[in-house]
Parts: C-alpha cells; structure tokens; sequence
C-alpha cells in the first residue's frame, strides 16, 4: 500500500470540491484589499473572506472525501446542446438593441432549434415567426417594456 | 376573532377589485399551464415574469407571482394521471396511483379527486395563514439582530436538512450563495466588493438572473438530453364525479394530507414537494392494505395532492411574517417585495395591511377559480400537452431572455444568465442541489446586516448569540437538525423517505 493506491472513488464530488476551491480563492484573492475592520465594527472584506475561508474548507474537506468514499461515475455532458443553448442566449443580448424584439426572436429561436435532438427546420421557421409576432405584440406593443420592436 | 374577520374584509376588498382578480386569474392560468407542462416549472415561470409585473401595483403584483405557484400544483396532479409524466415535482407520487386509477378507467375520479382535495386544502390553508399571521408577526417584532440572525441561521439549516441530496454539498451551496449575495457596494462603508467595475453589479447579481440561469437554463439542456416522453395515454376521463365509495376512502386522507402539508409547509425547506411525499408516506403506513398503493388507491392520489396545494400555501407564513424564506420559490416571493421597494420582515403586516390581507384573500379567491378552470377545462390542458418540447424550450429561452433583460434594460444581465446557466449544468452534472443556494443568496445580504448589528450593539462579543435566549434556542434547533441529517441512521431514513416513490 502506497501513494500509488490513491485513487478518485467519488469524481462528482471532486469536480464540485474544486468548483469550491477555486471559488474560495477566488474570493480571497479579489476581496483581499477589501478592509477587514474588526469583529465589533466589520469592514466591507470581513465576511467575503470569512466566506472565502469557508468555502476552501469545504472544498479541501470534499475533495479528501472524494479520495476515500466511491461515489457515481461522472456523467457524459452534452457539450453541443450545452454550447446551442448559452449561445443562443448571448445571441439574444449581443441582437436585440440593434435588430430589435422582432428580428431577434426569430433568429434566437432558429438558432436554439440546433440543440433540439428531432428538430424540424420548416416547422421550427414557422414557430420562429409565429414566436415573433407574439413577444413584439405582448412585450413591446402590449405591456410597453422598453424594447424596440424593429430595427433602429 | 373579529379582528380576523375585519382584517379578512380588508383583504377580500383588495383582492375582489377588477385589477387584481384579472390577475389573478391570468396567474393561476399560467400555473396550470406550467404544472401540466412537465419541462418548466413554477420556479422558473416566476423568475421569468417576475421583472415584467414591475409595472404593475405590488400587490397584484404579488397576487399573480402566487396563483402561478399555487396554480401548478393543480396543474402538476392533470399530467400526473393523464401521462404518467410528474408535470411538477410534487406530482411525482400522484402518479404512483393516479395513472392507475386512469388505466382502469378512473381518470376522471382521480382528477376530481385531486382538485377537490387541492381545493379543501387550500382553503384550510388560507384560514390558517390568517390565524397565525398576528401572533407570529407580534412575537417577531420582538427579535433583537441577535435573533434575527440565528433565525435565518436556522432557516438555512432546516432547508438544507428537509430537502433531498447530500446535506454537506447543501451546506457548501448556502456558502456559495451567501458569497455572491455580497457582490455590490457594501451598504455600511459604501466600498465596492467583486464588482469589476462593471456598473451593472454595483447593485449586486439579480436574484431572477440566478434563479432563471440555475433552475432554467440549467434544465434545458438536461432535458434535451435525456428527452422528454410524452406520450398522452388515450383514456375516456370515466365520468369527473366520484363513486360514493370513492368519496368515502378519499375524505379522511384528504384531511390528513391538509394537515401534514399546511405543518410541513411552514418548516424551512418544506412546501409542496416535501408535504406530498410525506403524506403518501403516512397514508400508506396507516392504510389497512397497502398492497393496494401503486395499483390505484385513491387515497394515494387524494392525500398527496391535498398535501402539496396546503404545504404550497403555507410556505408563505414565514415568507410573510418574518420575511425568511422556506423554500427557493419563497426566496423569490422575497426577491419581488424587495424590487418592489418592500423590505420584508414583520412589519410588512402594519405597513402594507391591504398588500398583506389582499394577498391571501387571493389565495382563497385563486382556489375557487382554479376548481372552476380545471375540471371542465381539462381538454384544454391536456391538448397543451401535445406541443412538443423542441418549441417549448425554445420560447422558454426566448422569454427569459426578455425577462432578465427588462430588470434593468441592460445585456449584461442576459449574459449572467448565460454564465449561471453553465453553473446550473455543472452543478446538476456533480448532484449539487442549486436551491440552497438561491436561499443563501437573497438571505446574505440580510444576514450580514443583522450580523454587524448585533456585534456592534454587543461590542463584538460573539457570546451574545447564546446569551439571548430566543437566539440560544434557534441556534440549538439548528444545531440539533444538523446532528440529526448527520447522524448515519438517520441519514439513511432520510434517502428512503425521498425514494418512497
């Protein structure tokens, strides 16, 4: 028995730990000129880096855990699906104060359709229009938000 | 008991004005639609509309954020024993019997069933809530910081425990969300903390940005790929009246179920879900024969269905009177009086009476509609059922798109959303719950508050938490909760409290 008999029994709980890990240092390292005043009178760095402090226990304590207990193997992550999806919101904040509700509703929708595994294009180009023409009515015409239905 | 009544009167006026019953019924209607659809939630249905009832009064504000909630429970019981499929997740027992009962052709029993027994529930919810809504508010207009503070420690805690998954990874999700609910400028010396100088997070994270990118986003993509089956099975409903045997097995377990539910809903991290499986649990246990439960036992339909609508009410007694939220959507509730310019806490009941009183008028006006809208509407819903998840999720990311944007008019918040969706992956990727969480982050700021408050009046000596004795007491229960999740065997009656189903 030896190091070589380390091994990760549990590696969702590893991945989390060193989610907190890196958090914790995070935190720290961007709250440390932040003044930490004393327990009667706490500075604004008292709590981010009691927390921060916290949290690195956390993820050491876990991570050991991880090394001792067996735990379930890591799922597949659907990377594709993942990426459509997120880019088809940041497609919406980069489109709408340009192209407008209209516009960017159709294309936002289209464009998430890619992550869905039985996609249909005509079916989704149709529901893109039809998305479109109700969140402009609803949102912008309806309710008013401040969101330019057109192009400007 | 006359005040009861005249407060009553206060809120039956509120609520019954053309305005707030408009919306009510537009809230309820938006919960039945997500609780049939299985795929969304309340939770994320609430973030999502959240900033757009900004224009709108606070109190009808409040009063339609509720109806969804509430709303999606009756809706969740539809899909449940019409496809076998939990529309929500404290429909997840009413399946166990509920599809039975529609396979022997007792679909139409079960439905009425579960919306009668909803409906009895709800309304002995909504007395209670009046009941208790004075004398807890009086005992909090008591607290010192002091206790405050051990109150949402105990909150926290007792959410971590009552809810499913590893209490320690729980724990851990607090931290982390008491953390980023420190993000912004720093109320006492007005230094600026984590906020890159980016101007947008001056004034923190939105809660509705977490919310929706945890519990939205995050779902999306796992439900693109795992797939959602849906497959509606054909049955005649069977007549929506009961038997008179039926009506007779079912009263008794309805009127368990109101009362475990309305005690479960009050608990921190108790509410719908939790109230359901308990009375399943418990009906079950007390059942003469229960080979019979799993093979379309009414009583399996009626108690958990009467549960879930009593605890889904009652969770709004801590949230109104105490401002501590039990559960992520409560944190929500919290999160909308907040952008409302309402601080929650106790004195919301003198400050705001006819927000107060017109709230939970609403709630009994709510039941009334949602009884009238499901049973004959029920073809209506289960025709909805038919959109299939490839649009629906679609329009999901389309309106929270426009829901985060329109909190501040400002991109940066979609783009948040984006990263704390990746997050919500990850965490349901490492079996992470994200809802305490979203509990630690709206109670952060709160707590931090109180925090330095009671510090300073102590003149920072940390012994005044256990020298009050209603901070002692709260400390201790939560100490107490911990030891009992950690303790082995109780741990391991826990997880088979939660694999019931």
């Amino acid at each position: 028995m030896g190091l070589a008999t380390v091994r990760v029994r549990d590696p969702q709980r590893l991945l989390f730990a060193v989610f907190l890990l890196v958090l914790g240092a995070l935190g720290l390292a961007l709250g440390w000129k932040l003044p930490m005043g004393t327990a009667v009178r706490m500075g604004a760095g008292y709590l981010p880096k009691v927390l921060s402090g916290i949290l690195i226990l956390f993820g050491a304590g876990l991570s050991l855990s991880a090394l001792a207990v067996d735990g379930p193997p890591l799922d597949r992550w659907a990377w594709r699906r993942l990426g459509i999806v997120l880019a088809a919101l940041c497609l919406f904040g980069i489109l709408v104060e340009h192209a407008g509700l209209f516009v960017t509703t159709a294309v936002v929708v289209l464009f998430a359709t890619a992550a869905a595994p039985d996609r249909r294009w005509r079916e989704a180009a149709v529901f893109a229009l039809v998305m479109a023409g109700f969140c402009t009515l609803l949102f912008s015409v309806f309710l008013g938000l401040p969101l330019p239905a057109l192009p400007s | 008991m006359t005040d009861i009544l005249a407060n009553l009167a206060i809120g039956f006026g509120e609520a019954l004005s053309l305005t707030n019953l408009a919306f009510c019924l537009i809230g309820v209607l938006v919960g039945t639609l997500v609780g049939v659809l299985p795929g969304i939630g309340p939770l994320a249905t609430v973030a999502m509309l959240l900033p757009i009832t900004f224009a709108l009064q606070p109190v009808t504000a409040l009063i339609m954020l509720s109806g969804i909630y509430y709303g999606a429970q009756y809706g969740g019981s539809t899909t449940a024993i019409l496809v076998n499929l939990p529309g929500e997740a404290s429909s997840v027992v009413t399946c166990l019997d509920g599809y039975q009962m529609a396979r022997r052709g007792r679909a139409g029993a079960a439905l009425a069933v579960a919306a009668l027994g909803s409906f009895f529930a709800g309304t002995v919810a909504t007395v209670l809530i009046v009941t208790v809504a004075e004398p807890m508010t009086e005992l909090a207009l008591r607290f010192g910081p002091a206790e405050y503070f051990s109150l949402m420690v105990f909150g926290l805690i007792g959410a971590v425990v009552l809810a499913s998954g590893s209490v320690v990874n729980a724990l851990a999700m607090i931290v982390v969300g008491l953390l980023l609910g420190l993000i912004g400028i720093d109320v006492n010396s007005g230094a600026q903390r984590y906020t890159f100088g980016i101007p947008n997070l001056s004034d923190g994270i939105s809660f509705v940005t977490i919310a929706l990118g945890l519990f939205g986003i995050g779902d999306i993509v796992l439900n693109l790929e795992r797939g959602t089956d849906r497959s509606i099975l054909a049955t005649r409903l069977g007549g929506l009246w009961l038997t008179r045997a039926e009506a007779r097995q079912a009263a008794a377990p309805v009127v368990r179920g109101t009362l475990i539910g309305s005690m479960l809903g009050v608990l921190p991290g108790g509410g719908a879900v939790l109230s359901a499986f308990a009375a399943y649990t418990a009906e079950k246990k007390l059942a003469r024969d229960p080979t019979r439960f799993g093979h379309g036992a009414i009583e399996g339909v009626a108690a958990p269905e009467a549960a879930n609508n009593a605890g889904a009410q009652t969770s709004f007694i801590p949230m109104l009177t105490l401002g501590i939220p039990s559960n992520a959507l409560m944190a929500l509730m919290i999160g909308a009086l907040i952008m409302h310019g309402i601080q929650p806490g106790p004195q919301v009941l003198s400050s705001q009476p006819t927000l107060f009183w017109g709230l939970i008028a609403s709630m009994w006006i709510g039941n009334l509609m949602l009884l009238v809208i499901n049973l004959p509407l029920i073809g209506i819903w289960v025709a909805l059922l038919k959109v299939p998840y490839r649009l629906l999720y679609t329009a999901i990311l389309v309106f929270s798109a426009i829901g985060v944007y329109s909190i501040g008019n400002s991109v940066i918040d979609v783009f948040l959303t984006a990263v704390f969706g990746l997050l919500g992956y990850f965490f349901l990727k490492v079996g992470a719950e994200p809802a305490p969480l979203l509990l630690g982050f709206v109670l952060g700021p709160m707590m931090e508050e109180n925090l330095r408050r009671a510090m300073l009046i102590s003149g920072g000596d940390p012994m005044t938490f256990v020298e009050r004795p209603i901070s002692l007491g709260l400390l201790l229960a939560a100490a107490g909760l911990l030891a009992l999740a950690l303790l082995p065997k109780l741990r391991r009656a826990r997880a088979e409290a939660f694999k019931e189903a």
